[in-house]
């Protein structure tokens, strides 16, 4: 634990002791933080169990007894978690081959994933075959820019979801790839791809100023960046006005450190992807202050470990 | 009138900071998944268990050897190589087919590397979990050209034995195909996955060139080709021999 997280932790709990020998009234602001802590996995691609002990790169790495494990030693020290996945859940073992992603999103129930957004892959069974599995996932799948009108999927996802934290609101809304080219035409049938910053930029308007969301996630799978001006999650940054927080996949990008970029509120998003196969579990610590103005980018207290 | 819509204007922001929060501190970090975890989660492996044991019945049974590890890289690659070349034979020799030459897609190829020694139904699934089917694909030598111009752009996809190139400048140049020169007005047949056929990996051209779809997936020939080799005791091994450099 580093020394901030520390000092905050003291902040958090002496709030929380003042519960017993404040008056309401004295409480209202000034000591008012909440503390979200958010994890997520992206591009698991069917790695049920950890990597073979063979000698490659991999070897022992990731499956989703130790995962499970990681993520519930943290919801025992943490109060407020939130657990998500960006998407690629299905293909890469013969897990999906067989099974068509029953077990994936089984494994994903069992550890209390709170929404996942979809990956290129997670067409590889057809639609018919996602939707066949779809009974499997207690947790819901956030497209916004997929209209799956005309296809299977009507109406087995949503555009957006919130959740209340204490007394905080959290939105979060969902970006996928454009299929064409990357997924076999007859597995995406007639999805229609709408283009991600004005999907974006409608959704996050819509959490933050209608909805009154105190912070606002963008679940993408449209890559970390590319070498051409193609959108990626660092396009998206630069390019809203209240999106938060980016948690990302596609590109299977093993992050060291977050990146920031600034929106064009000028405020910082954040931007975290976790490699890929459920070899690394992102963590995302938030503290929120009640009454304070949304941090300017230049002025935002970045830890990087 | 105006002050007073000021100061109502500062009333409301007022309002509306003191009751939203805004995050003061982010603190961001990848943690690792790895055998030095000290745990394991049991509901979690008894959940696994019964799939797992399907999985070992169906995807245990050793198929092939192998003498060295095989690694994925561009652009030419021992992995790339003993997976276009045992497309081409099979092709060629099981299914009759006249063709030049044959190419993977880089992408198509899901691991980085498989080692030495027994390889499994599941490895192969693991090193091609995709279910692409084999196209034969007709064209013209300057058809081919701007393939294999494509191919030379994203920096060199595995190509089997019957076609050498080199990259220079994101182009193919000295382009042999059957050890002959490429030849503009020549006709060539060359396999590739149909994924590719139907132009994925930025091929959307090869939509226009003629075309043979197998009923065959490309995954089932490896296991086909590995398993009769293995129980005729053969060992599998594959080598860099030159046929896709690049020129600086």
């Amino acid at each position: 634990m580093n020394r901030r997280k520390f000092v905050r932790n003291s902040l958090y709990t002496a709030a929380l002791a003042g519960v017993n020998t404040l008056p309401l009234s004295a409480l209202a602001y000034d000591h008012d933080v909440v503390r979200l802590t958010i994890l997520h996995t992206n591009d698991v691609h069917s790695r049920v169990e950890a990597f073979p002990d063979d000698g490659s790169r991999n070897a022992n790495q990731g499956g989703a007894s130790r995962r499970a494990a990681l993520i519930d030693s943290i919801r025992k020290q943490e109060k407020n978690v939130l657990l998500f996945d960006s998407g690629d859940i299905f293909q890469g073992t013969p897990y999906f081959n067989v099974f068509g992603g029953e077990i994936e999103f089984k494994l994903m129930t069992a550890m209390k994933y709170d929404a996942a957004t979809m990956g290129n892959h997670d067409f590889d069974g057809g639609m018919d075959g996602f939707v066949k599995q779809l009974p499997h996932a207690d947790f819901p799948f956030i497209t916004s820019n997929y209209d799956f009108s005309d296809t299977p999927i009507k109406g087995k996802t949503e555009k957006y979801k919130t959740w209340m934290v204490e007394d905080m609101k959290i939105g979060l809304y969902g970006l996928g790839i454009e299929l064409d080219g990357l997924v076999a035409p007859e597995h995406y049938g007639d999805t229609q791809y709408l283009d991600p910053i004005t999907v974006a930029r409608e959704y996050e308007r819509m959490l933050r100023e209608e909805m009154k969301c105190d912070y606002v996630i963008c679940l993408s799978h449209l890559g970390y960046r590319y070498r051409d001006d193609k959108v990626s999650d660092i396009v998206l940054a630069k390019q809203t006005y209240h999106t938060d927080l980016i948690l990302g996949g596609h590109t299977h990008t093993f992050m060291r450190q977050p990146d920031v970029q600034e929106n064009l509120s000028g405020h910082p998003v954040f931007i975290n992807q976790a490699g890929w196969a459920g070899i690394l579990l992102g963590r995302v610590d938030i503290v929120f202050e009640r009454g304070t103005q949304r941090r300017r980018m230049n002025s935002q207290n970045v830890i990087v470990q | 009138m105006k002050k007073l819509l000021l100061l109502s204007w500062i009333l409301i922001a007022t309002v509306a900071c003191r009751s939203s929060y805004a995050p003061a501190d982010t603190d961001i970090e990848n943690l690792r998944v790895s055998e030095k975890a000290p745990y394991r989660d049991n509901t979690i492996e008894d959940m696994i268990k019964p799939y797992a044991d399907r999985l070992n019945a169906e995807m245990g049974e050793t198929i092939g050897q192998l003498s060295v590890d095989l690694t994925k890289t561009k652009p030419e690659s021992t992995l790339g190589n003993w997976l276009s070349d045992i497309l081409y034979d099979e092709l060629r020799y099981t299914y009759d087919e006249d063709i030049a030459f044959a190419v993977q897609n880089y992408g198509g190829i899901r691991v980085p590397m498989i080692t030495a020694g027994p390889v499994t139904i599941g490895e192969i699934y693991e090193i091609m979990p995709f279910d692409n089917k084999v196209s034969i694909i007709s064209g013209t030598g300057a058809q081919v050209q701007v393939f294999l111009d494509h191919i030379a752009a994203d920096g060199g996809w595995p190509i089997s034995q019957g076609l050498s190139l080199t990259i220079e400048n994101g182009k193919a140049v000295d382009v042999m195909i059957g050890g002959e020169p490429i030849d503009d007005s020549g006709t060539y047949r060359f396999v590739v996955p149909d994924y590719i056929a139907n132009g994925g990996s930025g091929s959307s051209f090869l939509l226009d060139y003629e075309r043979k779809d197998l009923e065959l997936l490309i995954r089932d020939i490896f296991i086909q080709h590995l398993r009769q080799g293995y129980h005729e005791g053969h060992v599998e091994t594959a080598e860099i021999d030159g046929r896709l450099k690049t020129k600086e």
